[in-house]
């Protein structure tokens, strides 16, 4: 017999729970193996210490106590016996959560109703609807619903030294949202010219480029509703 | 069909079960102060719950099983505290054992607090179904089915569980005076 299933036989030599044959199996194995002996008496030592704990009193005024935390506890409070509060009161808890993620739901709607998400426009001959109706009268060149393709808008960076990298445009409609051109330093401002010149001056230019790599810069230009 | 159950009132449950209850609460908590309070929670959800024993196990077992889960629970709750330093101390046994007696020198008692108070340890180092299983078995006197039903584990893991136990207990114990 191996030690360690000696020893779990001990644990249950205590409790009395051995059969005559491993009972006697077990003292063959305890003759011989003086570990195992040891071990024994330790368990017994161990558990006579345990035994010796006094048994700690009760207070005397904790079952007066708890019934009387009980009797003041409303029955309504109380869950229904099976250990889970009744049906209704579980859905009222749940209330709070469902209604803040509604509220949450809602505003986000809110939020992005009037968003466009953009498409990727063709650089060659698809046109663009440049401007969907004049921003202001009175500027030059601006008419409603002018309409620009992708390759004049393409040739116009590139004869301003740019290049015209990226088109967005609104799905369904199709006019033109948004630009991304590269160009060295110095002709940026030239290839946003002409984007502004070609699409009636409608253009917003960010303050800052959004990426400068080597001598040249990338940024997108969008183009007012 | 199963035969009606008659069930005590919350006079006789508490009256009957709280001795227990706050035994094997000062057995499983870290001290007095926690037990009380488990105690009184665990009679209070017994109470509770009471419509709802059907007599399939004794209700003392039942009880048990509530205590020990509340215990747990209170464990849990209370280590988190502990580890944000919020509050308390654990007690040991010193706190709680008479310091005089008409039987024993001083020497005696302190060297007999000292080793109440080094078993009281070992077991509250023990995991905490180890520990619920030990202080069932060698305080309560419960038997293997019993722990078994109280700690809904299966009656072989109550012989595994009491094993490691036990051999933890001797290698702690092993410098105490029997």
């Amino acid at each position: 017999m191996r030690c360690a299933r000696s020893r779990r036989m001990l644990s249950l030599e205590i409790d009395g729970l051995l059969d005559a044959d491993r009972r006697a199996a077990l003292a063959a194995h305890l003759e011989t193996c003086a570990d195992c002996r040891r071990f024994r008496e330790a368990l017994a030592r161990a558990r006579v210490a345990i035994h010796e704990v006094p048994r700690p009193e009760t207070p005397p005024h904790l079952a007066g106590s708890t019934l009387a935390r009980h009797a003041q506890t409303p029955a309504a409070m109380r869950t229904n016996g099976a250990g889970r509060a009744p049906i209704a009161r579980r859905i009222l808890a749940g209330l709070p959560g469902a209604a803040m993620i509604a509220l949450c739901l809602g505003v986000s709607a809110l939020l992005t109703r009037g968003m466009v998400y953009p498409a990727r426009g063709s650089l060659e001959t698809d046109a663009y609807i440049a401007q969907a109706a004049p921003v202001n009268e009175k500027g030059p060149g601006r008419e409603p619903h002018a309409t620009v393709t992708g390759e004049e808008l393409r040739h116009a960076v590139q004869a301003a030294g740019g290049e015209l990298r990226l088109i967005e445009v609104e799905p369904g409609t199709g006019r033109l949202l948004g630009l991304e051109i590269a160009a060295p330093a110095r002709d940026i401002r030239a290839a946003t010219r002409a984007v502004a010149h070609l699409t009636g001056g409608a253009v917003e230019i960010p303050f800052l480029p959004a990426e400068r790599f080597g001598s040249r810069i990338r940024i997108t230009v969008r183009l007012r509703p | 069909m199963e035969p009606p159950v008659t069930q005590p009132s919350p006079e006789e449950l508490v009256r009957s079960q709280v001795d227990r209850v706050y035994r094997l609460c000062s057995r499983l908590v870290a001290n007095t102060d926690d037990a009380e309070e488990c105690a009184q929670q665990s009679l209070l959800r017994a109470l509770e719950r009471l419509p709802s024993f059907r007599g399939r196990s004794e209700l003392s077992t039942w009880v048990y099983r509530i205590t020990v889960n509340v215990c747990r629970n209170f464990g849990r709750r209370d280590r988190l505290m502990r580890q944000r330093h919020l509050y308390g101390r654990i007690t040991t046994a010193e706190d709680s054992l008479p310091l005089a007696s008409r039987y024993e020198s001083p020497e005696q008692v302190l060297s007999r607090v000292e080793s109440d108070a080094a078993v009281t340890r070992a077991i509250r180092s023990l995991p905490y179904r180890q520990r619920a299983a030990v202080v069932l078995r060698e305080m309560e006197g419960m038997s293997y089915s019993e722990i078994a039903r109280t700690l809904r584990m299966p009656a072989g893991t109550v012989r595994s569980t009491l094993y490691r136990a036990r051999r933890t207990l001797a290698h702690a114990l092993e410098g105490v005076r029997p």
